[in-house]
């Protein structure tokens, strides 16, 4: 690596961190709060799809599976036109800016995922555990949050945090509208003179690096609530006196 | 429900038909694009990002170039402010037909095939489109018939070389298409593709700043940049050639084209036309 590399490199970074200066913020910083305000707002979804679909009148649950089916069925780069042509184009009065068309496309893209993940978690909560929460005087809703839900969400940790890793991996394809995260911001790096192209490498080694880079932390992070989890968690104290 | 399952791809299929026959949006309902500029008193101008010395970002993040110079010297003259919005050469067009954009001044070249879905400005740019090649490996276009080489998705330039090939008895092209202008160059650079296809004054800054990259003489194309406009919305669209003619009589024009390309720019391109200019 030649020493014009790295000035380059050096002289790009914090654009590809925090956005350009003088700007509203951009880059990796945004990429950050996209996906987290996405899996956040999906996740809130989730407690209503995901239940829905595995337990409900049968309206209820065919129209979970619907909004599941499409969302998870509908490549991210074509729901991500989907949402900021055609249902935030001026057709509706919308009008949505780049930015909400990102997070609205995240967040139900997310949500059907978180969905079927809380299904499924919910699918494996033990009967004896419902049955002891009962039998010492839980109510019908005390129950359902504090045992079922709480349990779902915990067995499913794991399969949570690889999907929030995805989803943080897969707002790349935001560059489409020029969102202005990460990917954008490196495109208009790399773009702003034709003589970058002697940089093209290195400059997306660097940044898939910040995305590993994250990625590696959320695992980090998820593995150790996990681990956290457990301890307290009396059946895995139970079975692993 | 374990049935229903089976029919749920194929909801995808019908829900996604209905989102095709929505498009596109119903053309010149109602108000023309310039009431609805004026009454909002933003003109919402789509402009390339990666496109020196034309529309880039610099590195203290301002947007700049001879298309976002103009777009703002357009906004100006119509006493609205100018909302720029980043598009690519695959969402230009969908965006101006969709409303999301209400003019494109993104380097587009004027074809017919392109004016179904939009509309266009008279001519306000002229180049030639041709070859970057390594040096000292093709010395003309006929070398090149039948090789593998690198086009811009989207572009002219794609069928250009496929009828200039044809016409002149060439084999089928071998065509890379990429997105990414950079990925590109770096695929020619690499070997992994013999030529790469732009307009003259891209080239000419890409030769410039490599020494191992030429051009071929000649030209695969003309190159006529219209400024895209809504489909059937006259009243905008002579709003939008008006002013552009203003600017090309008073003189305002050539002084935005020298500061991007006349003698003392980086990357210089004599002025290749004259801007048809109505009485």
């Amino acid at each position: 690596m030649t020493r014009a590399t790295l000035d380059f490199l050096w002289s790009v970074l914090p654009s590809l961190l925090i956005g350009f200066p003088g700007g509203r913020p951009g880059g990796l910083a945004l990429t950050l709060i996209l996906s987290l305000a996405a899996i956040g707002l999906g996740f809130v979804i989730a407690l209503g799809v995901g239940p829905g679909r595995a337990a409900g009148p049968w309206p209820v649950r065919a129209a979970c599976a619907l909004y599941v089916e499409f969302f998870r069925g509908l490549p991210l780069l074509l729901l991500l036109f989907v949402v900021h042509v055609i249902l935030g184009g001026r057709r509706l009065g919308l009008d949505l800016s780049p930015r909400a068309s990102a997070l609205i496309a995240l967040t139900l893209y997310a949500s059907a995922y978180q969905a079927e993940i809380l299904r499924a978690g919910l699918a494996v909560v033990p009967d004896q555990l419902v049955e002891s929460a009962r039998l010492v005087g839980g109510r019908a809703w005390q129950i359902y949050l504090h045992v079922r839900l709480s349990y779902a969400v915990q067995v499913m940790l794991p399969a949570f945090a690889g999907q929030a890793i995805t989803l943080f991996k897969d707002s790349a394809v935001l560059v489409a509208l020029g969102v202005g995260e990460l990917m954008t911001v490196t495109r208009s790096a790399l773009g702003s003179d034709v003589r970058n192209a002697a940089y093209w490498l290195p400059t997306y080694l660097l940044v898939g690096g910040l995305y590993a880079l994250v990625a590696f932390a959320i695992s980090r992070l998820a593995g150790r609530l996990e681990r956290r989890q457990r301890s307290g968690d009396l059946l895995y104290s139970l079975t692993n006196y | 429900m374990k049935l229903r399952h089976r029919w749920f791809p194929l909801f995808n299929v019908v829900a996604l038909a209905v989102l095709a026959a929505c498009q596109p949006a119903a053309p010149g309902a109602g108000q023309s694009t310039y009431d609805k500029v004026m009454a909002a008193g933003v003109v919402r101008a789509g402009i390339r990002f990666d496109n020196p010395p034309l529309s880039y970002i610099d590195e203290s993040g301002n947007w700049v170039g001879f298309d976002v110079d103009l777009a703002n010297e357009i906004a100006r003259r119509l006493g609205v402010r100018i909302e720029q919005v980043k598009v690519d050469e695959t969402t230009r067009i969908s965006f101006l037909q969709e409303g999301k954009i209400d003019l494109a001044v993104t380097s587009m070249n004027h074809t017919r095939k392109r004016d179904d879905a939009v509309d266009f400005s008279v001519t306000y740019f002229w180049d030639n489109q041709t070859f970057l090649v390594r040096q000292g490996e093709y010395d003309s276009l006929q070398d090149l018939f039948g090789k593998k080489v690198a086009l811009n998705a989207g572009s002219s330039a794609i069928d250009a070389w496929k009828k200039y090939s044809a016409e002149r008895g060439g084999p089928a092209p071998e065509i890379v298409e990429f997105t990414d202008k950079v990925a590109a160059v770096q695929a020619l650079r690499d070997g992994a593709v013999e030529g790469y296809a732009e307009d003259g004054v891209t080239l000419l800054a890409l030769a410039a700043g490599d020494p191992n990259l030429v051009l071929l003489p000649g030209s695969i194309n003309r190159v006529q940049y219209g400024i895209g406009l809504p489909v059937n919305d006259s009243k905008w669209r002579d709003t939008i050639n008006y002013t552009l003619q203003e600017l090309w009589q008073d003189g305002t024009y050539r002084r935005i084209y020298d500061r991007w390309l006349g003698p003392d720019a980086a990357v210089t391109l004599p002025l290749g036309g004259e801007m048809e200019v109505w009485p």
